[in-house]
């Protein structure tokens, strides 16, 4: 034991003899990890941005509706008691917010143009803690009580239709009765979400006027969002969805976000894949790149080992103590270079990767055009092993070189 | 000369573990831009098959109004130039319109899409959507639908649905069709939206006579789009000649930006591979520094002393280059042949999606000559410190502190 | 994409006999007009010319109408579209294509699009919007349009009206009190639509023009053309006649 200890701290010596040496490798090995951390930061970021994207604004972690109404969207199949759902949301702990939506299809008409639309009636104050949609308004208000039938479109339908804030549409749908009905709004805000698609097809209304328009009471759709954010933390959305599928009329249906996009959960399964690639790649030129300034530094080093064998250090000793070497640089560049990561990441987790150019990309993506780099400790804990063991694996064959050569001829090695 | 050449193999191993760096960082960095490019190429190809294809024919108005108003002649007087172009792998007449499609109940606005089934087979892979019924045969007076439109409009095989909407010029187009087979699509907006018809019975609907939307066209290799479309724009000034890019902008922006995030993996990459390359390097010359000392001292000129260094530099380069292409090449040739398979939901993901589940690799000229660049400019950049240190060389210390003076 | 012109079509679809009466309230001008057109039961025979800068096409066809919810409409040429029609009862809107024996109602979504290839759309047949009950009316002027002194008077959208004009420019006869023209601006006061009405003509027992044309502002050599050749007012017409086994069953 006493042994060990003392060769560790001998190799420890040896590795601080030769300062600007040691220097060299722990800055390539610092520079490697820096690297591959950023790019599994990258990488990750990007993707679970999109996804978290996607789960705000489109999905929420949980959707109720009428079975009927998913297999075929009809204004009349509202929600079957709603009352004993939202009792529900509000006890437990783990729901932060839930929105009631009234939604019809309809067209949008103004002076100038119309189109086919998805008219979303929401209570205000509900919505706002569901989706960011009252932070994405690039004009004007989010509705409130004030005013009679206001309504928020999007910038693209702002400009196709031509309006601009005040503006007047009409609104037009098929009511309870299958007569349509129709009504004048006016443009109380415009908003502008990731998605370009979700832009192109929808716009907001009061819940109440709609469903007065419609001659209906209820909602047709009823959104949930958790405290819990993380798109990993699968198991709580499933616990919440159990415990509504409990109360819940059998005629409604509960879909978690993996069910309402299942394109979604597809993604998280590639980006697996590629992720692994990518790092895999990252970390086979990392280790080759250690391995190889290992070797050149242990086999120039071939005289100074032989000069250890020469006054009676034992074979093993001197193999140990060229692993030992190796394994301290290995450990030192390794902690050095995942807290140098560590405090990239740290920082670009506070000012964010802005990819601007390709905003219209993105959109189309659901990604913002800023997100946020991730690391997770596992991957953390992954690279670390990764270096200690490329290093220790580039001291062995030089070692095993050494130890076959007798003493005096390592001695002899010039460079 | 001879004396750097001697110089090298005098110290194989030295020698043989930088050209290693060096062989490493060219192999990987080729091996990441390949497989890179290959996806690339792929996603753009699938993408293009599956919708747009990489080149169109239009009318100068179809892009903007997408009306049946705008269209191209089908005839062969038209499109006899583009046949004989040799770019040209596949070419296919489509018409594109909309109309309301309706069952017994009710009725939606439905994406109308005509082409000829055996080509379009041979293209889009259309058969591999179906999920009932059978394919449509090129003279069928009957059609296909998208699974969630049929669901929609309680609609099944051997069922019949009703198009209405407007025609050419105004004139009602009205047809009652027998459904052949159903389609699913990943994508919601075709899979709830989308009937397909052979074209022939679709001109008949929108009574548009011998005229298409557009025409379409592929490449044998996406290299070979630029040409093909400047050909195309002298064969056809009159005509919009459109790419994919121009057709399908946000799919494009998408794949620039995964080609930005490749960039950014790659330049990671490079600086990876070129802190390797140049510790190896540095350390190198240090554990030499004795060596010069002494070659400086029996009266060799320092620039002489540069130059052999650089020299030897230029073998190690050379011997790590052709290494690193040893390794390279062949896999890559492999991989372009017989391309990763991916397996798992992944895989499934594709496959929906209609793509094949690959990761083939771009084995191409530009390719490596780009890579090999690289690799000699981060030799060079790492150069440039060690030469610094030879320049500065301490004569005397150098020759007393040994090897080791650091 | 033209908008909604439903009082327009009226002006067509519905034609009275001249009320020689001259007040100067703009509301009760209006109102008078409008009245004029409201009428009982009506047939016409219409041919529709859809002018486009490169193709005109041509369509023949029969019009009847009760009140102000109740119309069928029959095409009887050209040959390829002969004999379908067009039911509207109330807010509802079917399309009969006897080429394959089906019946069509429009959905909501449709409403925007095309009625029979022309510059008018679904809605604009189907939009309840009154010109007396969703504006306020201003007499702005008295000029000759065609040769007969017009009252131009501006009618503004109430706010909350369904309608998406901002305003509506008409010249309402003195003399016929027949709409002989009407402008559509939107909340920009950009002249979107126009819809002017030529040879006036004693029809049945009534006057009324018998060409009229719309014009849409921002796409040159573009426009949609209805000529009256016959017209008959007032006979009985029973509300079972506007019915889809009736609409089925007309054939010229």
């Amino acid at each position: 034991m006493a042994a060990s200890t003392q060769l560790a701290t001998l190799a420890w010596r040896n590795l601080w003899r030769n300062k600007l040496r040691t220097s060299i490798m722990l800055g390539a090995v610092v520079f490697g990890l820096v690297g591959v951390v950023a790019m599994i930061g990258f990488v990750a970021g990007l993707y679970s941005n999109m996804i978290q994207n996607a789960i705000a604004w489109q999905t929420s972690q949980l959707q109720i509706h009428n079975r009927h109404y998913l297999e075929n969207p009809d204004i009349q199949d509202t929600l079957l008691q709603p009352k004993v759902i939202t009792d529900l949301l509000a006890t437990l702990p783990e729901v932060a917010a839930w929105s009631e939506r009234f939604i019809a299809e309809g067209m949008v008409a103004s002076a100038r143009a119309n189109r086919g639309i998805r008219i979303n009636g929401v209570v205000p104050d509900q919505e706002v803690r569901v989706t960011p949609i009252a932070g994405a308004i690039v004009e004007g208000a989010w509705l409130d009580d004030q005013g009679r039938n206001p309504v928020l479109v999007s910038k693209k339908t702002a400009e196709r239709l031509k309006l601009r804030l005040g503006s007047k549409i009409v609104l037009t749908f098929t009511d309870a009765q299958g007569d349509v009905a129709g009504a004048a709004f006016r443009v109380r805000g415009i908003f502008r979400t990731p998605s370009t698609n979700f832009d192109e097809g929808n716009l907001f209304v009061r819940h109440k006027d709609l469903a007065a328009l419609a001659g209906l009471s209820g909602s047709h759709e009823i959104a949930v969002r958790l405290h819990e954010e993380d798109y990993r933390a699968f198991d709580t959305v499933l616990a919440v969805k159990t415990r509504l599928q409990a109360v819940s009329d059998p005629g409604n249906r509960i879909r978690d976000w993996q069910q309402i996009q299942p394109l979604l959960a597809s993604i998280l399964g590639q980006m697996g894949v590629s992720n692994a690639i990518i790092i895999g790649i990252y970390v086979v030129a990392m280790g080759f790149g250690i391995v190889n300034i290992m070797l050149m530094s242990v086999f120039e080093r071939t005289r100074e080992f032989g000069v250890l064998m020469a006054v009676g250090m034992q074979k093993h000793r001197v193999f140990t103590l060229i692993l030992l070497e190796s394994a301290w640089l290995g450990v030192c560049g390794g902690l050095l270079g995942l807290l140098a990561g560590y405090a990239l990441m740290q920082l670009l987790g506070y000012t964010g990767i802005a990819l601007g150019t390709m905003a219209e990309g993105l959109g189309a993506f659901g990604a913002d055009t800023l997100f946020y780099p991730r690391v997770t400790a596992s991957e953390y804990a992954l690279i670390f092993v990764t270096v200690v063991a490329a290093s220790l694996l580039a001291a062995l064959y030089p070692a095993r070189q050494i130890l076959r050569k007798p003493p005096a001829e390592a001695m002899a090695e010039k460079h | 000369m001879k004396l750097a050449w001697r110089n090298l193999w005098r110290q194989k191993r030295r020698t043989l573990l930088t050209a290693a760096a060096l062989a490493l960082a060219l192999a990987l960095s080729l091996f990441m831009r390949s497989i890179q490019e290959g996806s690339y190429a792929n996603n753009i190809d699938n993408a293009a098959r599956f919708a747009t294809g990489l080149v169109q024919i239009q009318h100068p108005g179809f892009q903007q109004s997408q009306s049946i108003d705008d269209l191209v002649p089908m005839a062969d007087a038209f499109i006899a130039p583009v046949q004989t172009l040799p770019e040209v792998s596949h070419l296919l007449p489509r018409l594109e319109s909309f109309a309301l499609a309706a069952g017994d109940q009710r009725s939606k606005g439905a994406l109308v899409m005509a082409g000829i089934p055996s080509l379009e087979n041979g293209y889009a892979k259309l058969e591999e959507r179906l999920v009932a019924g059978d394919f449509l045969d090129d003279d069928d007076a009957q059609v296909l639908l998208g699974e969630g439109l049929a669901q929609f409009l309680e609609l099944n095989v051997g069922d019949e649905v009703v198009l209405y909407g407007q025609g050419y010029r105004g004139q009602t187009a009205a047809g009652l069709y027998r459904i052949k087979g159903l389609l699913r699509f990943p994508v919601p907006q075709l899979d709830s939206q989308l009937v397909y018809l052979p074209l022939p019975l679709a001109q008949g609907l929108f009574s548009t006579g011998d005229q298409i939307s557009a025409w379409v066209m592929h490449t044998h290799q996406l290299s070979q789009l630029p040409a093909l479309e400047s050909k195309l724009h002298a064969l056809y000034p009159d005509h919009a000649v459109l790419d994919w890019q121009a057709l399908a902008p946000e799919m494009a922006q998408q794949i620039l930006m995964d080609r930005a995030g490749g960039l950014f993996m790659m330049y990671l990459l490079y600086g990876v591979v070129g802190f390797g390359l140049f510790a190896t390097l540095l350390m190198m010359t240090l554990e030499r520094q004795r060596e010069f000392a002494v070659m400086l001292a029996t009266g060799l000129l320092r620039g002489r002393l540069l130059l052999l260094v650089m020299i030897e530099s230029l073998f190690i380069a050379a011997l790590g280059l052709m290494m690193g292409l040893a390794i390279a090449v062949p896999v890559l040739l492999y991989l372009a042949a017989h391309p990763i398979q991916l397996t798992g939901q992944t895989a499934h993901m594709m496959q929906e999606l209609g793509w094949d589940p690959i990761l083939p690799a771009l084995v191409a000229p530009w390719l490596f000559i780009n890579q090999i660049g690289i690799v000699l400019m981060l030799l060079l950049l790492c150069l440039l410190y060690p030469l610094w240190r030879i320049l500065r060389l301490e004569l005397v210390s150098a020759l007393k502190g040994g090897a080791h003076g650091g | 994409m033209t908008p909604r012109l439903r009082f327009a079509l009226l002006a067509l679809l519905a034609p009275l006999a001249p009320l020689a009466l001259a007040a100067p309230d703009p509301t009760e001008i209006v109102r008078q007009s409008d009245q004029q057109m409201r009428g009982d039961a009506s047939y016409s025979e219409l041919t529709m010319n859809i002018i486009r800068p490169e193709w005109t096409r041509s369509m023949s066809m029969k019009s009847w109408t009760k009140g102000q919810d109740l119309s069928l409409v029959l095409v009887t040429a050209p040959a390829r579209d002969r004999g379908s029609a067009s039911l509207r009862r109330d807010r509802e809107m079917w399309n009969w294509l006897p080429d394959i024996e089906r019946v069509i109602k429009i959905a909501p979504s449709m409403l925007g699009q095309s009625w029979m290839g022309s510059d008018f759309t679904n809605d604009d047949l189907i939009n309840q919007s009154s010109i007396v009950v969703d504006y306020t009316h201003h007499l702005v002027a008295q000029e000759p349009y065609d040769g007969e002194m017009s009252y131009v008077i501006d009618a503004v959208a109430k706010p909350e009206a369904p309608v998406v004009w901002s305003k509506v420019r008409l010249w309402i006869s003195q003399q016929t009190h027949l709409q002989r023209k009407i402008e559509f601006y939107d909340e920009f006061d950009e002249l979107v639509n126009t819809l002017n009405t030529f040879d006036v003509q004693t029809m049945g027992d009534r006057a009324l023009a018998t060409r009229m044309e719309m014009v849409p502002a921002d796409k040159p050599g573009q426009k949609t053309e209805i000529l009256t050749h016959a017209a008959q007012f007032n006979f009985a017409i029973s509300e079972a006649f506007f019915s889809l086994d009736q609409m089925k069953r007309l054939r010229d």
